[in-house]
C-alpha cells in the first residue's frame, strides 16, 4: 500500500515539481474519517468464528456483518482472541457494505482507497468489486487483488478528480461488494486525499 | 417495551405506549446512526440530549452516546447509570469554536451499547446555540 503511494506521488513529484517537493507533497497527504473502518467498532462476545449481521457505521446489504475470524478461516492470520473483519457474501446471495462520508469531492484531488480483501481458508472466494462513488455514481473501482484461501491482500483503487469533476461537491462514499455465491472479507478501509499538482 | 422492562411505564393498553430503541444484547453489542441535515457551523454549543434506560429484565452494561460530523467524533458521553427499570438522561456538549475541522460537514448522532447487554433508549434530541463570541 505504502510503496503504490510512494510511487505515485513520486511520477507527480518528479514530472511537475521535482524531487525537492516529495517530503511537503507526502506532508499534504490528508486522511479522510471513516467510521468503524477496522469493523472492531461491534463486540462479539463469543469465541472466534462468531459472526452477526450489520455493522456500526455501515449500510449493509443482504448476507453481510462483522465476522471475528478464527485460524479456522486465517491460520497464522488470526490471533486467538479472533480477528475483526467484515463478512460479505454468502451461498445464498451476494453482498454489500456502503458508507457515506463527510468529505466532499474537491477539484485537483487525487483519492487513494485501501482495502484490504481476504479469502477464507474454509470458504469460497468468488471475488469482490471496491468502488469510490459520489452522489451514488462509481469514480474509480477495483477488483484486482486475488488473495489465496486464509490471506489478506490490499487492493488500491485511485481516483484523479481533475480541474471540474462532474460530482463536484458531493459526498464521498465507499461500496464493496461481492461477487458469486462466495464470501469476501474486508479486514479495513482506508481513504485519502492528496492535493494534485495543476 | 411493556411494564416487565420497566415496571413504572405505562400499561400495554394504555394510548401512551411507550416505544424506545434498543441497542445490543446477547449476540453481539449494538449501534444507531443518524446523519442529520443540519451541518457543523462555526461559534455554536451543540447540545445533544440521550434519555438512556436499563431494561428491569436484562443487564446493562454500557453504552456511548456521540456527536460526530464526517464521521468525526466531536464529543462524546457514557456518564448515565441508570437503574435497572429506570432512564436517565446523558447530556453532551460540544462548543465548535470560531474555526471547527468540520465545519460544514453533516451532523451525526451515533449510540452504541458496549458488552453483551443492552441499552435501551427513549429520545434523543440535539439543540444549537450560538456561542458569544
Amino acid at each position: 500500500m505504502f510503496s503504490v503511494r510512494t510511487r505515485l506521488m513520486s511520477a507527480i513529484v518528479f514530472v511537475h515539481m521535482g524531487l525537492a517537493l516529495a517530503v511537503s507533497m507526502k506532508a499534504q497527504e490528508v486522511p479522510i474519517p471513516i467510521l468503524n473502518p477496522k469493523f472492531d467498532m461491534d463486540v462479539l462476545p463469543g469465541a472466534p468464528g462468531a459472526s452477526q449481521f450489520g455493522l456500526t457505521g455501515w449500510v449493509v446489504g443482504p448476507q453481510s456483518g462483522v465476522f471475528k475470524a478464527s485460524t479456522t478461516q486465517y491460520p497464522g492470520i488470526a490471533p486467538s482472541t479472533g480477528l475483526y473483519c467484515a463478512f460479505i457474501g454468502w451461498s445464498s446471495s451476494s453482498g454489500s457494505i456502503l458508507q457515506t462520508l463527510g468529505a466532499t469531492v474537491q477539484a485537483n484531488t487525487t483519492y487513494i482507497l485501501t482495502v484490504e480483501v481476504g479469502a477464507r481458508a474454509d470458504y469460497v472466494f468468488t471475488g469482490y468489486v471496491a468502488a469510490l462513488l459520489a452522489g451514488n455514481v462509481t469514480l474509480a473501482s477495483g477488483h484486482r487483488a486475488t488473495p489465496a484461501g486464509g490471506t489478506f491482500v490490499t487492493e488500491v483503487v485511485v481516483y484523479e478528480s481533475g480541474a471540474t469533476p462532474a460530482q463536484l461537491g458531493q459526498p464521498l462514499q465507499i461500496l464493496i461488494t461481492s461477487t458469486g455465491d462466495g464470501q469476501v472479507n474486508i479486514q479495513s478501509v482506508a481513504l485519502t486525499a492528496l492535493p494534485t499538482a495543476q | 417495551m411493556s411494564t416487565t422492562q420497566y415496571p413504572g411505564a405505562p400499561p400495554p393498553d394504555c394510548i401512551a405506549r411507550m416505544y424506545c430503541a434498543y441497542v445490543g444484547g446477547s449476540p453481539t453489542s449494538g449501534s444507531i446512526l443518524q446523519t442529520l441535515g443540519a451541518t457543523v457551523q462555526a461559534n455554536t454549543t451543540y447540545i445533544l440530549t440521550v434519555e438512556v434506560g436499563a431494561r428491569a429484565d436484562n443487564p446493562f452494561t454500557g453504552y456511548a452516546a456521540s456527536l460526530l460530523a464526517g464521521n468525526a467524533t466531536l464529543a462524546s458521553g457514557h456518564k448515565a447509570t441508570p437503574m435497572g427499570g429506570t432512564f436517565v438522561t446523558e447530556v453532551v456538549v460540544y462548543e465548535s469554536g470560531a474555526t471547527p475541522a468540520q465545519l460544514g460537514q453533516p451532523l451525526q448522532i451515533l449510540i452504541t451499547s458496549t458488552g453483551d447487554g443492552q441499552a435501551d433508549i427513549q429520545s434523543v434530541a440535539l439543540t444549537a446555540l450560538p456561542t458569544a463570541q
